[in-house]
C-alpha cells in the first residue's frame, strides 16, 4: 500500500471534521498528527477559521425579521400581478380612450393600431425579461459541474445579449428611417414610430451599459481561479 | 418558534410530497411553498451570507431566491432533490450578487461586543477569517460556504456542485488550504 501523503491526510482531516471518516482513517490520522507539524497546523488553523466564520454567519442571521421577508415575498407577488394587470389591461384602455378623444375621426383606427403596437412591445419586453430572469435562476439541474455549466451559461447569455444589442440597433435604424423618411405618413404615425424607436433605444442602452457589463463582470469573477 | 440551529432533516419522501402538493391547486401550492420557505430560509440565508460577504445584501438575495422558487415550483421536474435545486438557485443568485458588489459592510460587525477572553479571541478569529475569505476565488468561497451550512451532507454538496462525492473532499481541502495561506499572509 502506498504511503499516504500530507495532502491525503488533509482530506481525512476534513472527513473527520464532518463525521465521514472511518475508524481506520481516524486512527491513521491520529498517528500521523503526532509526527506531522504541517498537518497539525492545517487542522488547527482551518478549525479556528471555520469557527470564526460560523460565528459570523450565526450572528448575521440570528436577528433576521422573517415575517418582514415573508410579507415582502407576498407583496412582491401581489405587486407583480397588479403591475401586469395595469400594463396589459387598464393602461392601454386608458391611453386608447384619451387618444380616441384627441384623434381626428378618420385617424382613429390608425392611432389605435399604433398604440397597440407600442403597448404590446412594452408588455412583451417586460414579460420576456421576467421569464429570462427566472429561467436563468431556476433552470433545472445540470449534469455537469456547477461552475463549468454556469460559465457556459454566462457565455451564452453574453452572446445572446450581444446579438440583441445589434438587433435593437437595426430596429432603431429602420424605425427612424420609417419615421423621418416616409413621405405620406401622418404626424401621429411618425410619433408612433419614434416612440417604438425610443423603446428599442432603451433596450440597446440597457444591454450596452447595464446588462452586458454585469454579465461580463460575473464571468470574469468566475474565471478568476486559484489553485 | 425558535430558530433551528441545524438543517431540518427533510427526507426525500417528504420533499417529493411537498413538490406534489405544489403541483396541484393554487392554494395548496402556496401552502407547500410556505413550508418550503420555513424549512430552507435559514440555510439559504447562511449560504448567501458566506458567498456574498454582506448580510443585508444576502437578505435581498434570499427574497429573490424564494420568488424564483415560488414561480418555478410548478415547473420543477424532480430530476434532482428539491433542496439541491433550491441551493443551486441560491448559489447562482449569490454569485451574481457578489459580482455586482463594490463595497461590503464587514461581516464581523454583526458579532456582539465580546465580554470574556474567549469571546474576544473568537471575534478576532472571525474578523481575520472573514477578511481571508474575502480574498478567495468564488469557487473556493462556494465550497466553504456549502460546508458551513449545518447538517448539509457531503453527498448533497456534491450534488449541488455536480461533482462526484469523492471530489468534494479534495475541493474542500484545497479551499481550506488556500484560506489558511490567506490567513498567514494577511
Ligand atoms: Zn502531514
Amino acid at each position: 500500500m502506498p504511503m499516504a501523503t500530507c495532502e491525503s491526510f488533509e482530506i481525512t482531516i476534513e472527513r473527520e471534521r464532518y463525521q465521514a471518516a472511518s475508524a481506520e482513517e481516524r486512527a491513521e490520522l491520529a498517528t500521523h498528527l503526532t509526527t506531522c507539524d504541517r498537518c497539525r497546523v492545517y487542522s488547527e488553523t482551518s478549525e479556528r477559521a471555520r469557527r470564526g466564520l460560523a460565528a459570523i454567519a450565526n450572528a448575521a442571521t440570528s436577528d433576521v425579521d422573517w415575517t418582514k421577508i415573508e410579507a415582502r415575498l407576498r407583496g412582491a407577488g401581489r405587486a407583480r400581478l397588479r403591475r401586469t394587470l395595469i400594463l396589459s389591461g387598464i393602461g392601454p384602455v386608458a391611453v386608447a380612450l384619451s387618444m380616441w378623444g384627441l384623434s381626428r375621426p378618420g385617424a382613429r383606427v390608425d392611432d389605435a393600431l399604433g398604440l397597440t403596437a407600442i403597448v404590446g412591445t412594452v408588455i412583451g419586453l417586460r414579460i420576456g425579461a421576467d421569464i429570462v430572469r427566472n429561467r436563468k435562476l431556476a433552470r433545472p439541474a445540470e449534469r455537469h459541474e456547477f461552475f463549468q455549466a454556469h460559465r457556459e451559461e454566462l457565455a451564452r447569455q453574453i452572446r445572446r445579449s450581444t446579438i440583441l444589442r445589434w438587433v435593437a440597433l437595426a430596429v432603431i435604424a429602420v424605425l427612424l428611417v420609417l419615421a423621418l423618411a416616409m413621405p405620406d405618413l401622418t404626424v401621429r404615425g411618425r410619433i408612433v414610430y419614434l416612440v417604438l424607436a425610443a423603446i428599442a433605444s432603451a433596450v440597446w442602452v440597457e444591454r450596452l451599459f447595464v446588462g452586458l457589463p454585469a454579465l461580463r463582470r460575473e464571468l470574469e469573477m468566475l474565471n478568476r481561479v486559484q489553485r | 418558534m425558535t430558530t433551528p440551529r441545524s438543517l431540518p432533516t427533510l427526507d426525500e419522501a417528504r420533499e417529493a410530497a411537498l413538490v406534489e402538493r405544489a403541483r396541484t391547486a393554487e392554494a395548496a401550492r402556496d401552502e407547500a411553498f410556505a413550508e418550503i420557505f420555513r424549512l430552507y430560509r435559514l440555510p439559504v440565508l447562511k449560504l448567501c451570507v458566506h458567498v456574498i460577504g454582506d448580510a443585508s445584501e444576502a437578505e435581498d438575495v434570499v427574497q429573490q431566491v424564494f420568488l424564483s422558487v415560488h414561480r418555478a415550483l410548478p415547473l420543477f421536474r424532480g430530476d434532482s432533490r428539491l433542496s439541491t435545486w433550491i441551493y443551486r438557485i441560491a448559489l447562482r443568485a449569490a454569485i451574481a450578487a457578489r459580482s455586482k458588489r463594490r463595497t461590503f459592510e464587514p461581516l464581523a460587525e454583526h458579532l456582539r461586543a465580546p465580554s470574556t477572553e474567549d469571546e474576544i479571541q473568537l471575534r478576532d478569529e472571525a474578523r481575520r477569517a472573514a477578511a481571508a475569505m474575502d480574498r478567495l476565488s468564488i469557487e473556493h468561497r462556494a465550497v466553504l460556504s456549502l460546508f458551513a451550512i449545518d447538517g448539509l451532507s457531503h453527498r448533497e454538496i456534491a450534488n449541488v456542485l455536480g461533482v462526484p462525492e469523492g471530489t468534494v473532499w479534495s475541493r474542500l481541502s484545497a479551499a481550506r488550504r488556500r484560506l489558511n495561506d490567506e490567513l498567514r499572509g494577511g
